[in-house]
């Protein structure tokens, strides 16, 4: 038994070292693996692995963050701030996923920009800017498929921008962001009935405001 | 506006939002189902929910609308140096090291500051027991004996309550002196108008004529003292001056208590500096 193989082999094999012991559980992920190798070398000091997470991850972050900040604008300005301020926080990021790691601090910024209008306010977020949002169209497309999903979108976007910003919150990490209840409670720093209740109440307040456009959902 | 039946109005929609969204279970669920199939419109409201959720998941994605990487230059003004760069190794990678830490030095700060103000509250608690207890029993013995103490009387009285020989010397010149001599007399004049006995022991080490006076001709500021309390212990025969002593004892700390007391508050800063720092950070990342 002792002249084994594996247990040679075994034996042989230095001491794992912790981090690799943290990235057995997420290297089976292709991206994370990815992410983490760039983290590292930005952690490092590679402006050049930094700014390759920064076009990996840009557009979905200023996704995430024009639904809620519904002002493109300002939700650009949100975004570059985010990058910025995982860059300064580079040594601040603790393992898991990159991606969560870097949408958490966007929620954060937004979350910040939300406080402000909140103590500050000017006026209603603008209508969006409907060019911006136009649907990908392919080639085989329907055209009136295409117009469909055109006026669904800016109905809802223009609901969304008129509810409120915790609730829009809520609602966009878990409908547009897929994260759990659990998640969105850790994010936005309230508790899981408060989150459960914000997306209730803000899909019963967009459905108020959609009342009379429930024709484009049901078709 | 749709039209809404009257016992729609009263079911609740939260309810039936909780059961679109599925975070209903048992009763809860029942009860929701239950009144889903009773009222249409409710029916209605939860066909919608349950659309417009999936209207939100399927949302065309934003694209960013310019790139949003880092220059050169960007980098160089964000990346921490300095004092920031401290900071961050303190709150970034061992967060419970730094607030432990914190906690340690604002613990052992006040534990200091507790200490080095103890025994100053100690030691005028014991003046105030010394000096009220000889100035009761000496008054009588004063009284009894006419103008002049007996020497070996009063000495035992101070030297019992004494271990500040200025209260000592107070407590046994207000005693000797009628309580009708006025408030405010040097130490001499008291020790004068008690009569001044040479052979007196000298337990308390101020109780002689010789010892009021020359204390009175080298040590002007302790003569001064002495009339204070004096006054304090004539004016007060119940012995309230022992505030006045606490105060005289706060106002004299030795060099030691100084140090600690220095000392403790640079370590309750530090700990409390430190436990700032690492919240502002903390939030800094966060955001």
């Amino acid at each position: 038994m002792l002249d084994s193989p594996r247990l040679t082999i075994a034996v042989r094999r230095d001491p794992l070292i912790v981090e690799d012991l943290r990235s057995t559980t997420v290297v089976d992920d292709p991206v994370q693996r990815r992410d983490l190798i760039l983290l590292e070398r930005a952690q490092a000091g590679d402006l050049d692995a930094f700014n390759d997470l920064v076009l990996c991850y840009q557009d979905a972050l200023f996704a995430l963050v024009v639904r809620m900040v519904p002002d493109r604008d300002q939700a650009s300005d949100v975004t570059q701030e985010a990058f910025f301020s995982a860059f300064r926080n580079l040594a601040g990021f603790r393992g898991g996923s990159v991606k969560s790691w870097l949408n958490r601090i966007a929620v954060n910024a937004a979350m910040d920009i939300q406080r402000a209008r909140k103590r500050r306010p000017v006026q209603a977020y603008p209508e969006l800017e409907d060019e911006s949002w136009q649907p990908p169209a392919t080639e085989d497309a329907d055209p009136v498929h295409t117009a469909l999903t055109f006026e669904r979108s800016h109905a809802l976007n223009v609901a969304l921008a008129s509810i409120t910003d915790d609730q829009r919150t809520a609602i966009v990490l878990f409908d547009v962001e897929g994260y759990d209840y659990a998640e969105i409670a850790a994010m936005t720093a309230v508790s899981l009935g408060t989150v459960k209740s914000r997306i209730h109440r803000g899909r019963l307040a967009l459905r108020d405001k959609l009342v009379h456009q429930m024709d484009l959902f049901r078709g | 506006m749709p039209h809404v039946s009257e016992s729609h109005a009263q079911h609740d929609p939260l309810l039936v939002a909780s059961l679109a969204a599925g975070d209903l279970a048992g009763a809860d669920r029942d009860h929701a189902t239950a009144q889903i199939a009773s009222c249409a419109d409710c029916a209605e409201l939860h066909a919608d929910l349950i659309l417009i959720a999936r209207a939100t998941a399927a949302l065309p994605p934003a694209v960013a609308p310019r790139d949003f990487t880092l220059t050169p230059e960007q980098a160089a003004a964000l990346r921490p140096g300095g004092w920031r760069r401290l900071v961050a190794a303190i709150s970034g990678s061992r967060p419970l090291m730094s607030r432990q830490l914190g906690i340690g030095l604002a613990t052992i700060g006040l534990m200091g500051l507790l200490v080095s103000t103890l025994p100053s509250i100690q030691f005028g608690n014991a003046g105030a027991g010394t000096a009220a207890a000889p100035a009761q029993p000496a008054a009588p013995a004063a009284a009894a004996a006419g103008s002049a103490s007996s020497g070996g009387e009063t000495s035992t009285d101070t030297s019992a309550g004494s271990e500040a020989p200025p209260v000592g010397v107070t407590g046994d010149g207000a005693s000797a002196r009628p309580a009708g001599l006025g408030p405010i007399h040097s130490a001499a004049a008291s020790a004068q108008t008690a009569g001044p006995v040479p052979g007196q022991s000298t337990a308390s080490g101020f109780g002689t004529y010789e010892g009021a006076k020359g204390a009175a001709s080298t040590a002007p500021t302790t003569i001064g003292r002495n009339n204070y309390d004096a006054a304090d212990s004539t004016a007060n025969p119940e012995g309230v001056a022992a505030p006045l002593d606490s105060r005289l004892a706060a106002k004299e700390p030795g060099p030691g208590r100084d140090l600690l007391l220095a000392g403790s508050l640079v370590l309750l800063w530090a700990g409390i500096a430190l436990l700032v720092i690492r919240q502002l950070v903390r939030r800094s990342i966060q955001s």
